[in-house]
């Protein structure tokens, strides 16, 4: 990164920043909500060790899953046939696998805090099971939405996964963390520190708005 | 030929998890229309049988028919939509009152511009006009009360079902909700079923009383209580009487009677028509200005009247007489002996 080209480059990195984590988020929300509150309303054998694997896998290492997508998606892997490693569709398979536990257990856990009357006060007004679910679901929607929120803040923040399987490639794959990570190997760390900020700030943007949005809601 | 009954259960049971039954209900048919009280003591099993008339919990054993046709699982949606239930402790929505009472009109798919009028009427039913934006969360436990009736009654159910539905709610609008059941019965023409544990607010509101004692629907007479295989004890109170009994056809019961409530009368002078059951004075005292009796026999029981009362009765110790307890005196305490 050159001092002269810094101002825009920034801005380029932020893109592919927030493309590859906002897509890994959202396509992990889509799973890990329905996932999250099955988990809480129904009850079955061994629903205790599953609620155990989610919660431990919320602390998988982010390398650990850029190493196994980076099996997958390479040449000789079995998904090597799609060409995508080292391109933003790589980055967000592995972000998606960080946020999916993420997201389900704390989902688990705000749809298991909401009062089990509301079901059933529902289905007493008539509602059907679908629209019963729906209204437990709008009832934990606070926790809910905090799942989701944590689950972008562990993607955007991550690093060992976006490296392995991004490949840092400037104007393509090169996003705010890998980028710090190649500053502070180069000995800018005046740099690192300030891109840092600058992912701070984003965060704490993105995080401003959805708790505007859950206080006018609320 | 009689009419359908709305409800007709057949040896209904419910079992929970422990094999404990909590109702066993041989048969019971509920009228299109009527007004019924459902009492008794926690645990009685009254909340269950509400909840399985409200398609709310199916029972284990039994069949149920409604309208003249039996319950299936595939019914159970589209029959509560007949029904509607309001807890004992009404759980509201988060959001707005307004956003509570249309949830029922949503689910049916109400148009949305038929809501102003519904919710007006549904909320001005309960004295709560001008409610609509307030927050759930301001609201005090007879509002919270209220709303969930309101809530209830705004898509116009065919029976409503309310699980003690003055339970925590002060005098003043404990007479609301009770002349709004009368209503709903006598005007509107919905079916109600109410539950209390008062004896003497079932009687006020309607003349049909169910008991329900240990799960079991259990007979109304005062004879026919203290008959049969029971075995009672007395534990005195300061003013009154409360019985333990255990009988094969109503299972362990307590009860309480009241001293005051007792009439107690010659066993020579006794009207053959009224519940009492016979026994003899054993003790007497005056004691603040009312004469106290303990009488004795297959109950003890408790008595109190004035001296003048007394006098005119002609009663001494150790006379015979028979003690006649008016059925709304007697407050089913719990299932537990």
């Amino acid at each position: 990164m050159t001092d002269s080209g810094i101002g825009w480059e920034v801005f380029e990195i932020m893109g592919v920043s927030l493309r590859v984590s906002l897509t890994a988020t959202l396509l992990a929300t889509l799973c890990s909500v329905p996932a999250g509150f099955l988990l809480a309303v129904s009850s079955f054998r061994g629903k205790r060790t599953v609620v155990t694997v989610v919660t431990t896998l919320m602390a998988l290492p982010t390398v650990v899953v850029g190493l196994l997508v980076y099996i997958l998606l390479s040449r000789s892997g079995p998904l090597g046939s799609l060409g995508i490693l080292y391109t933003p569709a790589a980055m967000i398979v592995g972000q998606f696998i960080l946020a999916l536990p993420i997201i389900t257990a704390l989902t688990y856990t705000a749809v298991s805090s909401v009062d089990l009357r509301v079901r059933k006060t529902a289905e007493s007004l008539g509602a059907s099971p679908w629209q019963a679910s729906w209204m437990v679901l709008k009832e934990g929607r606070l926790g809910i939405i905090a799942a989701i929120v944590a689950g972008f803040g562990r993607v955007i923040a991550e690093v060992g996964s976006a490296i392995m399987v991004g490949g840092n490639i400037r104007g393509y794959t090169r996003t705010m963390t890998t980028t710090i990570t190649l500053e502070t190997a180069k000995g800018n760390f005046a740099l690192g520190l300030a891109l840092g900020l600058i992912l701070l700030v984003v965060a704490l943007s993105i995080n401003a708005l959805v708790l505007s949005f859950l206080g006018r809601r609320s | 030929m009689s009419e359908t009954p709305l409800y007709r259960l057949e040896r209904v049971r419910r079992i929970v998890d422990g094999g404990e039954t909590i109702l066993d209900i041989d048969e019971l048919d509920l009228p299109q229309g009527g007004l019924t009280a459902i009492v008794g003591p926690n645990g009685a099993g009254k909340s269950t049988l509400l909840k399985i008339l409200a398609f709310l919990e199916r029972p284990e054993q039994g069949t149920i028919h409604y309208r003249g046709g039996p319950v299936e699982s595939r019914d159970l949606v589209r029959l509560r939509r007949h029904v509607t239930l309001v807890d004992q402790a009404p759980l509201l929505f988060r959001g707005t009152v307004l956003k509570n009472v249309t949830y029922g009109l949503r689910v049916r798919g109400v148009p949305s511009r038929e809501w102003p009028t519904l919710v007006a009427d549904a909320l001005s039913l309960v004295d709560l006009s001008g409610f609509e934006d307030r927050s759930v969360h301001g609201l005090s436990g007879g509002e919270t009360q209220r709303i969930a009736i309101a809530r209830a009654l705004v898509f116009k159910p065919q029976v409503v079902l309310l699980d003690e539905p003055t339970a925590g709610i002060d005098a003043a609008r404990k007479e609301m909700v009770e002349r709004l059941i009368t209503e709903l019965h006598t005007i509107m023409g919905v079916t109600v079923l109410f539950s209390t544990h008062s004896l003497a607010q079932a009687h006020f509101l309607t003349e049909r009383v169910i008991h329900l004692a240990g799960g079991r629907i259990v007979p109304h007479s005062i004879d026919n209580l203290f008959s049969g295989q029971a075995e009672a004890g007395l534990v005195r109170l300061r003013c009154g009487t409360t019985v333990r009994t255990r009988s094969k056809r109503t299972g362990p019961m307590r009860f309480s009677v009241p001293a005051a409530s007792v009439e107690v009368v010659l066993f020579s002078d006794r009207d053959d028509r009224a519940d009492g059951f016979d026994g003899t004075i054993t003790r007497m005292e005056l004691r603040g200005g009312q004469v106290r009796l303990v009488l004795s026999g297959k109950l003890s029981l408790r008595a109190e009247m004035s001296p003048e009362e007394f006098q005119r009765k002609d009663l001494q110790l150790g006379s015979r007489v028979t003690a006649i307890i008016p059925p709304d005196a007697i407050r089913l305490l719990q299932g537990e002996a």
